[in-house]
């Protein structure tokens, strides 16, 4: 876009690449696929600078863009109908929102430069602005890669890497690009990455009409995570590798991954736990002290799923087991369902969702009552989640590169499990229906 | 209400005949090495899944501006908001780039005829020498 203005642009076109296109546009005469004028001095200079840059290899009639300036963003509004827990998007989140409305939830904003030196060679550098763990917006860098592609057949990207653990996964902070206001909670929202530092290969092979993909991947985890108590987790330096196949024939995607994500740093509040345990000297109290130790375990992610779509018609479901060696983190299954309808501009769906943690109660062996069993007990019981969300909603597109949507979910949450909230009262019914509307766009 | 149905009726054979008048037809550069495409294979290229021509070469796929909604409801049964849509999960997911986007016919030709791996879409009485037709898409 050779300026800032998304909504008079065609589509994804890609920036006109002469300067001096952009510096006298014809914007009454070329319509709707014609270059706005810039307005701003600064953007101005910015953007022939850019464009002079990339001026090199990029006539008219070059089927490649050399440079792309794009974004994309969300402005959202959630309201919460209990006052007893606080509800959130996802395990980033150090709030959430109670009895009232809240533009924390949903609202984010991403800017994203590609450059293309040459057919083969791509860099990308994406930022992204929400909520995050400290509660505040500072942006973060959530892409920089630079990929290399010598053939259709074969991808090696390297550098920062959204983390593509699920279907959908690298792409949860775009809301245009999906039905829902945000992917299921009760299955995206323990992931605790974003991205990764390191790489990735993708190879594709053409196989019975249909097209197959393998990506693997290796690297570096660099997030904190917030945690209902204290200080946040650091999961900088944890190894993260992974595997994804994808089929993908007529209408349908199937996907299959397996990940481990390999913990370095200890969970602030557990090591002081673990620390006591080691302290009492007593057998039993050493062996939960090592089944409780977060750090030098694997969280081991796998998936599957399938997409269907057809004309108007667009439907997903996945599954995926969480699990872990660790108390801190017992294994989780989730699934959801997706069915959506387009009619005109107004696309209509229901999801449904639902997540369950294994529990599994320990104790020291220690004299009961003691302050240690109370602990152990309270972590274990701050770790489950057990619940399930039925949402109805509708995406409008009403101009282009826009989007409006409303959704409604009635959460039901079972056994008190809220890994998944924050504040959760002792008192809570478990119940909550969350309405949420929000405008997206992705120029 | 019945005396309705002949009237709708009628409009939609008209509208129907109002689009009938352009045969989009996918064309290629002539040194592409190709003469046809199937539809899925052409799905695969301008839906980004798989930018490589049956000859071999790489695809470089271009839309354009004016026949871009009637060229992606024949070949995929979705409408523009649904591809920008799909487009938004693959750019911003780093895994490429959508198609450049010509401002008319001629471009199109222009860029297909000076490419090798270039391919797009234009209405069949646009065509010229310059380039070939490898698929056709009955609206």
């Amino acid at each position: 876009m050779c300026d800032a203005a998304p909504t008079v642009t065609d589509g994804w076109r890609t920036p006109r690449l002469q300067a001096h296109r952009c510096l006298r546009p014809k914007a009454h005469e070329r319509g709707l696929h014609g270059v706005t004028s810039i307005r701003n001095p600064l953007a101005l200079l910015l953007v022939s600078c850019l464009l002079s840059c990339a001026n090199a290899g990029a006539a008219p009639s070059d089927p490649e863009a050399a440079v792309s300036i794009r974004g994309f963003g969300t402005l959202g509004l959630a309201h919460n109908s209990t006052g007893q827990a606080d509800f959130i998007r996802d395990f980033l989140q150090p709030e959430g929102v109670g009895n009232t409305w809240s533009g924390d939830v949903d609202s984010r904003l991403g800017l994203q430069v590609n450059a293309r030196p040459t057919h083969e060679i791509e860099a990308v550098i994406q930022a992204t602005s929400s909520y995050n763990y400290a509660g505040s917006y500072r942006p973060e860098l959530t892409w920089a890669f630079v990929s290399y592609s010598p053939s259709a057949d074969f991808k090696a990207r390297i550098g920062r890497l959204g983390w593509d653990v699920y279907m959908i996964s690298d792409t949860r902070n775009v809301g245009y690009s999906y039905l829902w206001v945000r992917p299921p909670v009760d299955y995206f929202g323990p992931l605790q990455i974003s991205h990764i530092d390191g790489a990735d290969v993708v190879v594709k092979r053409e196989l019975g009409g249909g097209l197959i993909s393998a990506k693997v991947y290796m690297g570096w985890a660099d997030q904190h995570v917030p945690t209902p108590v204290g200080d946040p987790v650091d999961l900088a330096g944890s190894r993260v590798s992974g595997v994804n196949l994808d089929f993908r024939k007529g209408d349908w995607q199937l996907r299959a991954g397996y990940t481990a994500v390999r913990i370095k740093n200890e969970v602030p509040g557990v090591d002081q736990l673990v620390a006591a345990l080691h302290g009492t000297g007593s057998p039993g109290a050493l062996r939960l002290a090592n089944d409780l130790a977060f750090a030098g375990t694997s969280i081991r992610l796998a998936s599957i799923g399938a997409v269907y779509d057809h004309g108007p018609w667009q439907s997903q479901l996945m599954f995926n087991r969480n699990s872990s060696t660790s108390l801190v983190w017992p294994t989780k299954t989730a699934g959801y369902f997706l069915v959506g309808y387009r009619a005109g501009q107004w696309t209509p769906f229901l999801s449904l969702s639902r997540t369950k943690s294994r529990l599994v109660q320990r104790a020291t062996g220690l004299p009961t009552p003691n302050p240690l069993d109370d602990a152990v007990a309270v972590t274990i019981a701050a770790s489950q989640s057990r619940q399930h969300t039925a949402s109805l909603g509708v995406r409008y597109d009403f101009m282009r590169n826009f989007d409006l949507k409303l959704q409604v979910d009635r959460i039901r949450v079972q056994d008190h499990a809220t890994l998944l909230w924050r504040n959760a009262q002792p008192g809570w019914n478990g119940r909550a229906t969350v309405v949420s509307l929000t405008l997206d766009f992705a120029f | 209400m019945p005396r309705l149905l002949p009237a709708a009726v009628a409009c939609l054979l008209m509208l129907a005949s109002a689009r009938a008048g352009a045969e989009l037809v996918v064309i290629a550069n002539p040194a592409s090495g190709i003469d046809r495409l199937t539809r899925d294979e052409a799905i695969n290229i301008f839906m980004g899944r798989y930018k490589k021509l049956p000859s071999g070469i790489a695809a470089l796929p271009v839309d354009e501006g004016v026949e871009k909604a009637d060229f992606y409801r024949a070949l995929v049964g979705k409408e523009l908001p649904e591809i920008q849509s799909y487009w938004a999960r693959l750019v911003f997911s780093g895994q490429g780039s959508p198609p450049r986007v010509m401002d008319d016919a001629r471009q199109v030709i222009e860029t297909v005829a000076n490419n090798k791996g270039a391919i797009g879409y234009v209405d069949r009485k646009n065509v010229t020498s310059r380039v070939r037709i490898i698929l056709a898409l009955p609206p």
